[in-house]
């Protein structure tokens, strides 16, 4: 992702888009690691 | 225990802070003392067949004399271990008992010991010692579900050992998008909206509603497992660690054999050099060397019928795909063949319907019974 | 004048941290612990009975322990004589009697007294060298008590109090140490190299190479050779850096090796070509440990770097190659190709720095630009002569220049050009082999009427040391039992990777073996080999041929590293038809071990090699 941010725009923007990015990745995963998690049973492994 | 757990990011924050701030051996005692640690509490049981696994496998794969006897009696031991647990498993389930679980991680290192002694007996490991192996063994990111990690590649990493944050940084990255697939993609998007679109539907379009009930228990089997797949391999990445990969982007190949190249790609790729390399040296028959490689496959999941079905159903899959291969030759090549808009559509063509062979395989192993799974397809399939 | 070397090591001694590792071996050598036992070992020597300007023999395995009391000798100005520590006895003898040493400094388990009786000076003293400090049992009372009070170095310094060495005396003129050239049947020649010779080429080193005590140099030299001695270990610790050497150097650790560097972030690695040209055969995930930025640039010495192999490692590993010339006479090298653009010019040895070069003729006379002659050289680092041996100095410094022996021609830039050798010398992954040695080694050999060696040329190594012998009338030689009593009284670098048994060598009018007939009734034999397998092909390429017919792929495509990853068109049916093609074409039958080991093409290689014989 950074690699590509940094294909298209200067360094100190993808710099400030790869934080934001992290920052609404991890709000997300808290938020919805909230959620009971869905019981996932791949096999007996 | 799951990396979902509260728990998970603590061990970790524990032996990423000790193998980057002690000396090096230190370092390697410390992340081996945490996984004991961490088998220890959370299934004493595992340890206890670690450990022994541990011992076993080294030392007795040592010497050289009658070296491939003892290399087949010590696997033999350990597949035994192994399938003991499956059967007993599968037969709790069949009779309706909440019995034992499988102990944590034993599915995985059991493999890991095997690819030791195989390679062992092959001569080509690099030189080790036996902290080697028992770190090796021992890593905590691996423990509970894979990949099944190389011991080579495992060693290269130990000897280049040094911090470097490009690797640092893109482990966490990775572990951000695990955890991304796990608890956003798969239990919210796919697991409670997509359910919430299915319940949606009416009666009339029960065949649509079980049909995209395949499709989402497929993908969230796919996020689930490669999500838990990213976490540990950018657990692995924190400590300076590369390990194989498991997925890349199975759903999109064009044909059931690419599927298995990119489908639990350690375990797959484990089963073609120590199932299906077998077999065929013994055989020379590849078509049956890939419906036991398949079989191996399927059984290493779980011991019961639904389980065999799949592997057999993907096995059959493969080898019809390879003799395909064989009839196509004889299809001349008329040119309309080589313009973009039909390679685009072939293309197309064959990923859907390899997604379709691959979600239709999944019906059998993500319902619990054998039974459920024909009532799923007859629900898809009406007027069968 | 009072040699540079002590205010030098001083110096060092005074700045430099003593947790600070100096050489990271099999075991650390902390700074600290180098100089406290320097001073431990000058109260050893007085004990000893050793002075300043005294020889003391140095040999052992021991990288740690031989370094440290090289660096004692030097300090107190005792002649350092630095051996192969793999060396027969016979060998060994030998030069112990050319060295005719005070003191000798040797593995405990190589030799005793009983075995250098006849070539031991009457008042020699010899001092094993055994394991570090002595051993404490695990519980008291059992396990072995180690007899580490004995007279066993480095045990022996813990009863010893530090004293200071004393600079009296010691002048830029005293011989630091000496090395031998040749040495098993013609008489061993010792290069003489004095404080001054030493401190003027550790002063070029640290400035041309731009060393400073953040530098990390790697380098796996064998320590009897200047090339690991003075380009490796005594240059680390004049600059207050760190020496990495944690493995005796062979192939099976190359990958280990490249692994190092990466991950103690290298900043110079000092290697000979042959190595180079192992490294490149490497896979790509070798590739960043020279990619890195901390790797300043790789140092070529000892042997002809080709310049194919000199242009593809750089391009491919994007770091710099410095090819460096020089012999164990000029104490480590003269002339310098990089690492700076004023003397870099690839496919020569670059130019001067700190001395002088010229091309002469036979008679003496300096030759123009563009002309070949013999390159001489001369600057404050070329020896003083070789010891005890008037003569054979005399032949090769004349009017304060050096005759090197090998022939070059030096271009409008500057730059000079080696095309061949005058002397005989066989250079074999950078180790200088002496024809006459191994000859006379051979004759020595029961059985054996007469030999000659030569050198050939050798993708990997350079040359390989090839060697003719004739058999004595009724005497049926095999080159295996050569072999084994050739390394026992010489060292393994000396055996000839090829022997060949032959019923007569051509001679000359005056019955002289006319080695360079020999040498072209070895080619044309070889030559005939090549031709019998040549019909169908070598194994490589009909391998190759077999996989492109499987993979569905070109052939150009392939190469011994092609496996399953990095081949398209190998899935697993590819991978079953492309074994039995090799069945078919090779008309084996593979066992089950062999079909488990085919992972790459280079594997199936092996497989049908081994198969075949």
């Amino acid at each position: 992702m950074y690699g590509w941010l940094r294909t298209r725009f200067s360094k100190q923007t993808a710099d400030i888009l790869i934080v934001l990015w992290y920052a609404l990745l991890m709000m997300l995963v808290l938020l919805y690691a909230m959620d009971p998690p869905a019981v996932f049973r791949y096999g007996n492994i | 225990m799951s990396v979902l757990s509260l728990a998970w990011p603590l061990w970790m924050l524990s032996a990423v802070t000790g193998q980057w701030l002690l000396p090096q051996q230190l370092a390697r005692l410390w992340l081996i003392a945490l996984a004991a640690a961490f088998l220890a509490i959370y299934s004493p049981a595992s340890a206890a067949i670690l450990v022994t696994f541990t011992f076993a496998t080294y030392y007795l794969a040592q010497s050289r004399r009658h070296l491939g006897s003892r290399i087949v009696l010590v696997g033999f031991l350990i597949v035994a271990v192994l399938a003991w647990f499956k059967a007993k498993i599968a037969a709790d389930m069949a009779s309706g008992v909440l019995g034992i679980a499988i102990p944590l991680g034993l599915s995985y290192y059991a493999l890991r010991c095997i690819h030791y002694l195989v390679e062992r007996y092959k001569g080509r490991l690099a030189p080790h010692d036996f902290g080697d192996f028992v770190s090796y063994l021992f890593f905590l990111p691996t423990l509970i579900a894979g990949p099944i990690h190389r011991f080579n590649e495992f060693q290269r990493d130990q000897r280049r050992m040094r911090w470097d944050s490009e690797k640092f940084s893109e482990g966490l990255e990775r572990v951000l998008y695990g955890y991304v697939k796990i608890t956003f993609l798969a239990n919210y998007v796919v697991s409670i909206r997509l359910a919430e679109s299915i319940a949606a539907l009416g009666p009339e379009q029960a065949a649509l509603a079980a049909y995209l009930s395949m499709l989402k228990q497929g993908l969230n089997g796919y996020l689930q497992f490669s999500g838990y797949s990213d976490v540990a391999i950018g657990c692995g990445l924190l400590l300076g660690y590369r390990v194989i990969e498991n997925f890349r982007w199975p759903l999109l190949q064009k044909n059931i054999s690419e599927f298995w190249k990119a489908w639990h790609i350690s375990l797959s790729s484990w089963c073609r050099e120590y199932v299906y390399m077998l077999v065929v040296s013994f055989t020379r028959r590849p078509a049956l060397a890939v419906l036991a490689t398949m079989l191996a496959i399927g059984l290493w999941h779980e011991v019961s019928l639904r389980y065999i079905l799949w592997g057999s159903y993907n096995g059959l899959g493969i080898v019809l795909w390879q003799q395909f291969q064989r009839v196509k030759r004889w299809v001349p090549e008329w040119p309309f063949r080589q313009t973009g808009w039909y390679r685009i559509a072939a293309h197309g063509l064959a990923v859907l319907v390899t997604f379709h062979f691959v979600m239709f395989g999944f019906v059998l192993v993500l319902q619990p019974t054998v039974a459920e799974a024909i009532a799923f397809y007859r629900a898809m399939l009406p007027g069968l | 004048m009072v040699s540079p070397i002590l205010a030098a090591l001083d110096q060092v001694e005074r700045t430099t941290k003593s947790s600070k590792i100096f050489l990271a071996g099999a075991r650390d050598l902390s700074y600290g612990t180098l100089f406290d036992r320097v001073a431990r070992l000058t109260t050893l020597f007085r004990n000893m009975g050793l002075q300043r300007d005294d020889r003391a023999v140095v040999s052992s395995k021991d990288d740690s322990s031989l370094v440290t009391l090289y660096v004692a000798l030097v300090r107190n100005g005792v002649t350092a004589v630095v051996l192969d520590p793999d060396a027969p006895l016979a060998e060994l003898r030998k030069l112990v009697e050319a060295a005719d040493a005070k003191a000798l400094f040797l593995d405990a388990d190589r030799a005793t007294a009983a075995d250098l009786q006849g070539v031991l000076r009457p008042d020699a003293v010899m001092m094993p060298i055994g394991d570090e400090v002595a051993k404490k049992p695990l519980f008291p009372g059992f396990g072995k008590s180690s007899n580490g009070s004995a007279a066993v170095f480095p045990a022996i310094l813990a009863g010893l109090t530090p004293s200071t060495p004393s600079a009296e005396g010691i002048s830029d003129s005293t011989i630091a140490y000496i090395l031998f050239t040749s040495g098993t049947t013609s008489k061993p020649k010792g290069v003489e190299i004095t404080h001054r010779n030493l401190h003027a080429q550790m002063q070029t080193f640290i400035r041309h190479y731009g060393l400073t005590a953040q530098s990390r140099l790697m380098n796996l030299l064998p320590l009897h050779h200047t090339d690991g001695l003075t380009h490796g270990a005594f240059v680390s610790l004049l600059a207050g850096m760190t020496l990495y050497r944690p493995w005796r150097f062979s192939v099976d650790v190359l990958p280990m090796v490249v692994d190092g560097i990466y991950k103690h972030r290298v900043t110079h690695f000092i290697t000979v070509p042959s190595v180079l040209a192992l490294i490149a055969n490497l896979g790509d995930d070798y590739l960043d440990s020279f990619t890195t930025p901390d790797l300043k640039f790789v140092i070529s010495t000892a042997a002809h770097l080709d310049e194919n192999l000199w242009r593809s490692f750089e391009q491919r590993y994007r770091v710099r190659i410095v090819n460096v010339y020089g012999l164990t006479e000029s104490v480590c090298e003269s002339l310098y190709c990089g690492p700076d653009e004023a003397t870099r010019k690839l496919g020569t040895i670059g130019k001067p720095i700190d001395s002088e070069a010229r091309i002469v003729d036979e008679s003496g006379v300096v030759l123009p630009v563009a002309k070949t002659g013999e390159l001489c050289l001369r600057g404050d680092n070329i020896m003083k002569g070789y010891f005890r041996m008037p003569e054979e100095t005399a032949m090769v410094l004349k009017d304060g220049w050096f005759h090197t022996g090998d022939l070059a021609w030096q271009d409008e830039d500057g730059f000079f050009h080696i095309v061949g050798r005058k002397k005989d010398v066989i250079i074999t992954g950078g180790v200088n082999v002496y024809p006459e040695d191994v000859t006379g080694v051979l004759r020595s050999l029961p059985g054996v009427l007469d030999a000659v060696t030569f050198g050939l040329a050798d993708e990997t190594w350079g040359e390989k040391v090839v060697s003719c012998v004739l058999p004595a009338p009724d005497t049926i030689l095999s080159v295996e039992s050569l072999a084994q009593a050739f390394l026992e009284r010489a060292a393994r670098q000396k055996l000839p990777k090829e022997i060949y048994i032959l019923d007569e060598f051509p001679r000359g009018p005056a019955g002289k073996v006319v080695t360079a007939l020999v040498k072209k009734k070895v080619e044309e034999l070889k030559a005939k080999a090549r031709a019998v397998e040549e019909p169908s092909g070598n194994a490589e390429e009909r391998i190759m041929r077999v996989a492109a017919r499987s993979f569905k792929t070109a052939a150009t495509a392939l190469s011994m590293r092609s496996d399953a990853e990095n081949t398209k068109g190998w899935n697993s049916l590819a991978h079953v038809e492309f074994l039995l093609g090799l069945e078919q074409e090779f008309g084996l039958r593979m066992s089950p071990q062999d079909i488990m080991n085919i992972r790459s093409l280079g594997d199936a290689l092996n497989v049908v090699i081994q198969r075949s014989t």
